[in-house]
This record gives structure tokens, C-alpha cells and sequence, in this order.
């Protein structure tokens, strides 16, 4: 029973992290992300290339995955979302939907024409094994588990006590009052989704000893991703962070006693019952993006 | 202070709001009256940069802001509190007040905290409550504090009174005549007629967007014609 409930904290603590950057995205900048699963894929690939290619120390990889990630957040949103957003009216959230989706083709099948099909993993960035109260995981797993904690604990700070990060909540509550008061949007989505896909990057970099780089490792984490927006209520920050815990749980109990198969329909059955009782989620209140 | 030239807007094809020029000088208190879909929300957000206008020119201390977006206003001194109040709702009164202090430093900002709070003591009670929590005068209250937060030289104001009960809205213009006291330039759009004329200087009647009168308060007060045609109470 506790050997479940670590392996679930262990296995949760990244999904949080890739919600969290999902969720503040769709509450700050009203975007439903498809491409957030390639943008872990992309840190698979900072992180083998950092690691195995350049020989960096693991945790300047990490940094480097997750200022890569956040430069090509910060670019897709100039290049990509802006130009829309001047355009789109109120097929806006639908139009974002359709851009990721093709967005994140675009980056599976050019990593693909980069790269090639094949896996390039690791074994471990860190050799040897944790072991606590008789449990024992591999480091990678704890390490990428602190990793997480830390930076959801970081972005939970400068969330709510400095100054550009209440204006980032303040526009998931009201983009009208926000620039009344003197907020320039353009920066605060910029940064949002610069951190989202840094943060989604730095998960890929941090579990690549447990899934290798290849094109398609985005798909499943992408589904996780959602899975937990929809478990908790879309667009609640802090919901996610208890969520990613809980779909990690869900997923090691199935594996434990059904088989990994069929991981995936065990978590989208228990989403459904949930939404049956609670159709915004499980801490949703029908309020739109707060960021709390 | 603020001045408006031949200003037209339209929402898609249909258009709303016709040769609309108008002036406000520095201190004084100018309304604008007119029956629902007069077309006066149109005008405000015109000036605050929220709706671009299919002509004409804003000025604003001389300078022309139209089209200028609606972020710089509140460096610039110019105060939109609109009839959605566009609040922070997960936010505490005093997170909103402290982002209405955005563009200020934290001396001003803690300065202006202390002067908004004098004009509504309730506003302090309630220090922690958060907005979405809040009733309607409050929140109009919090709306105007987090205005006036940015020290602006010129408020503009939509239906203040809006769902107010009568010592709300007795609340609330009181203050606005604290305000005028202290010499702010006021611009205030409003249903309640009479109230509304007793507080202003002068007044422009819009009806089907466009500007059908203007004058002082006093004569417009007395002018049966208006009472009966626009304000519907002969
Ligand atoms: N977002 C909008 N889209 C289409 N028409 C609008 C919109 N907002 C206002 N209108 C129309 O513009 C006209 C003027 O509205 P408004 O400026 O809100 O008037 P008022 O504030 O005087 O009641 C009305 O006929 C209204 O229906
Ligand atoms: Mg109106």
C-alpha cells in the first residue's frame, strides 16, 4: 500500500507539473493547448542532446530544457497566437484547439524528418537507487519528483506574492479590467506561455530515463495532461497540482491490479464518473479561469 | 482635458453611433444622458481604447489618443470604471485596489490606499473579502477605489448607480462630489436622471447615437421638453 502511494506521488509529481502549465495557459490566455504533449517531447530531446551530446552536468540539462522550451513558448505566442488573436473572434478558443492540433503535428513530424523514428534514451542521469521505509526508486524518479515540487512551489510564490504574477491572475479573472489598470497583455501571455512550455519541456528532459526521445512521447502525456484539466475543473491552478497526484494514483492502482494496458481507460472511466456527479470537476465552482 | 471630434462607431456593419463631439475641461463634472442603447457605453469605450471608432479623434490633455491602447490610459491619468466594473473576482478588495496602483510605486500606491479607504471606511472593514463575494454596491465601491488608485486627472464613469440601492448610490456620489471637491475632471454616464443633473455642470443627451442637446444642468433641469421626451418623467 505505501510502496502505491509513493510510486503514484512519484509518478504524479511530473503530471502536475505539465498541468499546471496546461491549465494557467487555458486560464490566463483562454487557449486549449494540443501541442503540450510535444512540448515535453521537445525536452526529451533538449535533455538527451544536453546530456549525452554536449556531456552537461543533469541539472544544467534541466535548465537548459526548460529555458529552451520556454523560448519556443515565447515564440509560438508572437508568431503563432498574436496574429490570431487580432483576427479571431469568437471562434477563439475553437481556433486554438485547431492551431495546436496542427501545431503539434507540425512538431512530431519535423522532429520526425530531424531525427528519425528511433529512441534515443538514457539509463539514468544519476546512478544507484533512493530507499525509504523498505521502498526503494530509482534517483532519476526522485530527483524529477523534487524537481517538480520545487518548481510548482516557485510558480505558486510568484503567482500570488510578486507583482507580475498577480497580473498574470488578474487577466485569468479579467483581461478588460487588467489593461484598465494599466497591464500590457501582450507581455503577460508572452510569459505564460514561454513558462508552460518550459515547464513541459523540463518534465521531458527530467524523466528521459524513463521515456526515451522519439516523436510521438508526447501523445500519451498529453492525454494525462487533460485528463487531470478536466478531472479538477479547467483553468485551477492549484486543483492541478492535487489532480496530477491523483490521475498518478489512478495510473499505478490500474497497473498494479488490471495491467498497463489499460491504464488509459481506467482513467477516462473514472473522469467520466466524476463529471456524471460534478460536471465542472472535482474543485470546479463554474467560475471561468480562476487561477487560485 | 478631453475632447471628442465627429467620433462614429459601429459594431460589424450596423452602426451605433454618429458625429458624436463633445468636450469635458478640466474640472468639471459632464454627463452623459440618453435612454438604454443610446449608444453612451459605446462612446466611454471608445475613449478608453476598448472599441476602435470607425472615425473621428479622441484628445486627451491635447494630446490625440485615439486608438491608443487601452493599457496606457492609466499612466496617462485617465480612470475607466466601466458598468461591468471588470473586477478581479478571485482577488481580495485589497489585491484589487493594489492592482489599480499598477503603473504607481509602492509609496503612492500605500498613499492612495489610505485616501480611497477615507472616502469608503467600508472598503477597509472589508480588507480581505474577496470581490466575487461581494454585493453590488460594494463592488461599484471597489471599482471606483480601484479607479482612483492611479492618482487619475480624468474619471470616467458608466451607470455608477446601476443596481444600486438608494444609500449606495448616495455613498457613492458622495464621493464623486468629494472627488470634484478636490478637482477632479469628471465624466459620468447615467440613467438616473435627476440625481444625476443636481451633480453635473452640464450635460449632453445623446438618443439613437447621436447628440441631440447640450447645456448646463440647470437649464436642461428646467426644460419640460427634455423631461418628458427622454427622461420620461413629465
Ligand atoms: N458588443 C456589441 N455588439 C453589437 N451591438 C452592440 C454591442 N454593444 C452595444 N451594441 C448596440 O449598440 C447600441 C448602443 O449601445 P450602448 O452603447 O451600450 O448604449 P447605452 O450605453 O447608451 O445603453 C445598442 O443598440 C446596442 O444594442
Ligand atoms: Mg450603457
Amino acid at each position: 500500500m505505501v510502496n502505491i502511494l509513493i510510486t503514484a506521488l512519484l509518478r504524479g509529481g511530473m503530471y502536475s507539473l505539465m498541468a499546471v502549465g496546461l491549465s494557467l495557459v487555458y486560464g490566463v490566455m483562454n487557449v486549449a493547448n494540443f501541442a503540450h504533449g510535444e512540448q515535453y517531447m521537445l525536452g526529451t530531446y533538449f535533455g538527451y542532446f544536453c546530456f549525452m551530446g554536449l556531456g552537461l552536468n543533469p541539472f544544467l540539462c534541466f535548465i537548459l530544457a526548460l529555458g529552451g522550451g520556454f523560448f519556443i513558448g515565447a515564440l509560438t505566442e508572437v508568431v503563432i497566437f498574436s496574429p490570431l488573436r487580432k483576427r479571431s473572434g469568437r471562434n477563439w478558443l475553437m481556433n486554438t484547439f485547431l492551431l495546436t492540433l496542427g501545431l503539434s503535428m507540425i512538431l512530431k513530424s519535423g522532429t520526425k524528418l530531424l531525427f528519425g523514428n528511433s529512441y534515443r534514451g538514457i539509463t539514468s542521469y544519476f546512478k544507484g537507487t533512493v530507499s525509504l521505509a523498505g521502498f526503494s526508486a530509482s534517483k532519476d524518479r526522485v530527483i524529477a519528483f523534487v524537481i517538480a515540487v520545487v518548481v510548482i512551489a516557485v510558480v505558486m510564490v510568484f503567482l500570488n506574492k510578486s507583482k507580475f504574477g498577480r497580473a498574470i491572475r488578474a487577466v485569468s479573472m479579467d483581461a478588460t479590467g487588467a489593461q484598465l489598470v494599466g497591464i500590457k497583455l501582450k507581455r503577460i501571455y508572452i510569459v505564460t506561455f514561454g513558462l508552460s512550455c518550459g515547464f513541459a519541456a523540463l518534465a521531458g528532459a527530467a524523466l528521459l530515463s524513463l521515456t526515451p526521445a522519439y516523436p510521438s512521447n508526447g501523445t500519451q502525456v498529453l492525454y494525462a495532461s487533460w485528463v487531470v484539466l478536466i478531472l479538477v475543473g479547467l483553468g485551477n491552478v492549484g486543483g492541478s497540482i492535487v489532480g496530477g497526484i491523483l490521475v498518478g494514483l489512478l495510473e499505478t492502482i490500474c497497473i498494479q491490479y488490471l495491467g498497463a494496458a489499460w491504464q488509459d481507460v481506467f482513467a477516462l472511466s473514472v473522469v467520466i464518473l466524476i463529471l456524471l456527479v460534478k460536471p465542472n470537476g472535482l474543485f470546479g465552482k463554474g467560475v471561468k479561469s480562476s487561477v487560485e | 482635458m478631453l475632447r471628442l471630434e465627429n467620433i462614429s462607431a459601429a459594431y460589424g456593419y450596423l452602426q451605433v453611433v454618429w458625429d458624436v463631439s463633445l468636450e469635458v475641461k478640466k474640472g468639471e463634472a459632464v454627463s452623459i444622458l440618453g435612454l438604454n442603447g443610446a449608444g453612451k457605453t459605446t462612446v466611454l469605450k471608445v475613449i478608453a481604447g476598448i472599441k476602435e471608432p470607425k472615425g473621428g479623434k479622441v484628445y486627451f490633455d491635447g494630446e490625440d489618443i485615439t486608438g491608443v491602447s487601452t493599457d496606457k490610459l492609466a499612466a496617462k491619468g485617465l480612470a475607466f470604471i466601466p458598468e461591468e466594473r471588470n473586477l478581479f473576482n478571485a482577488m481580495t478588495v485589497y489585491e484589487n485596489l493594489v492592482m489599480g496602483g499598477y503603473t504607481k510605486d509602492k509609496v503612492t500606491v500605500n498613499r492612495n490606499l489610505e485616501y480611497v479607504h477615507s472616502l469608503f471606511p467600508r472598503l477597509k472593514e472589508r480588507d480581505k473579502q474577496l470581490v466575487g463575494t461581494m454585493s453590488g454596491g460594494e463592488r461599484q465601491m471597489v471599482a471606483i477605489a480601484r479607479g482612483l488608485m492611479s492618482n487619475p486627472q480624468l474619471v470616467m464613469l458608466d451607470e455608477p448607480s446601476m443596481g444600486l440601492s438608494p444609500q449606495n448610490t448616495l455613498v457613492v456620489f458622495d464621493a464623486l462630489q468629494k472627488l470634484r471637491e478636490e478637482g477632479t475632471t469628471i465624466l459620468i454616464v447615467e440613467q438616473n436622471v435627476n440625481t444625476t443633473l443636481q451633480f453635473v455642470d452640464r450635460a449632453y443627451i445623446m438618443d439613437q447615437g447621436r447628440i441631440v442637446l447640450s447645456g448646463d444642468s440647470e437649464a436642461l433641469r428646467k426644460d419640460d421638453s427634455i423631461q418628458k421626451m427622454y427622461l420620461g418623467m413629465g
